[in-house]
């Protein structure tokens, strides 16, 4: 099973993720999950991208995470891991910061192993 | 925007908030001074453009919160083409935060669609969006790279208990402003122990509090000394 897979079946087995979308961060879509299109992985890819480069501008370390709020109650969550960018939509009832508790170790151990 | 800037900046927690208008570029801001103009000019349009991919991706962000190790990044949209951005400490109570934000998000417009009408009138830090020739600053004279000498020079030890020192007056933000100072300090002189002085006095200048200064200077007198 290659790290992408193995990342991927961690957090499908996750409850309340409804869009999942996987990225290299030579801006390539290596996995997506619930998602038709090329547009919301674009979305996380910027996300990710923007946010580390603000990360210079600001002197700051990180991004630890995005939390993103669509009007309808639905949340994105975007992580940036050492090798991948990763992107979900989770429910309006899910717990963004619980997900991301999850998640996180996975992201840095499936990018460093 | 002033006086809602400031009142917001009243809730424990809150390092400033500005605001970024694509037309008219930073409209108001009650950061500290060490937020660079420039910065907050080009983070603004790039946390702006996020609301415009949202918007081309079919989905419709509201807002959205960025965490960084040393702070909170809240980012609220006002329209189609200003963000709301408030920075506040790592620990701060996020939920009021977040609250109060989205509850000042309507005067925060009423006074953006005022200055689009007269933007001659709009109180500023003087930022246009794009700088006049007569405006443009000297690029400042960089005789050593700041980053390597907080990281690997000699004094990279001192300056690591400087940043301590200050932190605990200024907070997360410190990490921000002993690059800042160290930039300015080295583009003054060399990275010499017998101008440590003069870096801590950039450093404290940056503290706007007399008696955290007097609390900074007690402590880094130890250090430099």
């Amino acid at each position: 099973m290659s790290k992408v897979e193995q990342l991927v079946e961690s957090i499908s087995a996750i409850n309340g993720i409804t869009k999942l979308v996987i990225a290299s961060r030579d801006g390539t879509i290596v996995s997506k999950q619930g998602v038709k299109g090329d547009q919301f992985g674009n979305l996380i890819l910027f996300v990710g991208m923007s946010t580390e480069q603000m990360r210079t501008l600001m002197g700051f370390n990180g991004p630890n995470y995005v939390i993103m709020n669509q009007s309808g109650g639905e949340k994105l969550v975007v992580l940036n891991g050492p090798k991948f960018i990763l992107g979900i939509e989770i429910g309006s009832t899910v717990s963004p910061t619980m997900i991301i508790d999850s998640i996180k170790p996975v992201l840095n151990r499936i990018s460093t192993t | 925007m002033d006086t809602l800037l400031n009142e917001l900046k009243m809730v424990p927690g809150i390092l400033g908030a500005f605001v970024y208008a694509g037309n008219l570029g930073v409209t108001g801001s009650n950061l500290p001074s060490m937020f660079r103009d420039e910065a907050l000019r080009q983070i603004g349009g790039v946390l702006t453009r996020i609301f415009k991919m949202g918007d081309s991706s079919g989905l419709s962000v509201s807002g959205y919160e960025i965490k960084y190790e040393e702070s909170l990044m809240i980012v609220k949209r006002v329209d189609a083409d200003c963000s709301f951005i408030i920075i506040c400490e790592p620990t701060a109570n996020y939920p009021f935060i977040n609250m109060t934000a989205s509850m000042m998000v309507p005067e925060v417009k009423a006074a953006i669609e005022q200055q689009r009408k007269s933007p001659q009138e709009q109180v500023t830090r003087g930022i246009p969006t794009v700088a006049p020739a007569a405006q443009t600053r000297e690029p400042a004279k960089e005789l050593v790279d700041p980053t390597k000498v907080i990281k690997e020079g000699a004094l990279a030890p001192v300056l690591d208990r400087m940043k301590v020192c200050l932190a605990r007056s200024i907070g997360p933000i410190a990490n921000l402003v002993l690059q800042e100072t160290v930039s300015d300090w080295l583009s003054k002189g060399p990275p010499a122990k017998n101008r440590l002085r003069d870096l801590a006095n950039l450093m404290a200048a940056q503290i706007g509090d007399k008696s955290q200064e007097k609390k900074f200077f007690d402590e880094i007198s130890k250090i430099i000394e």
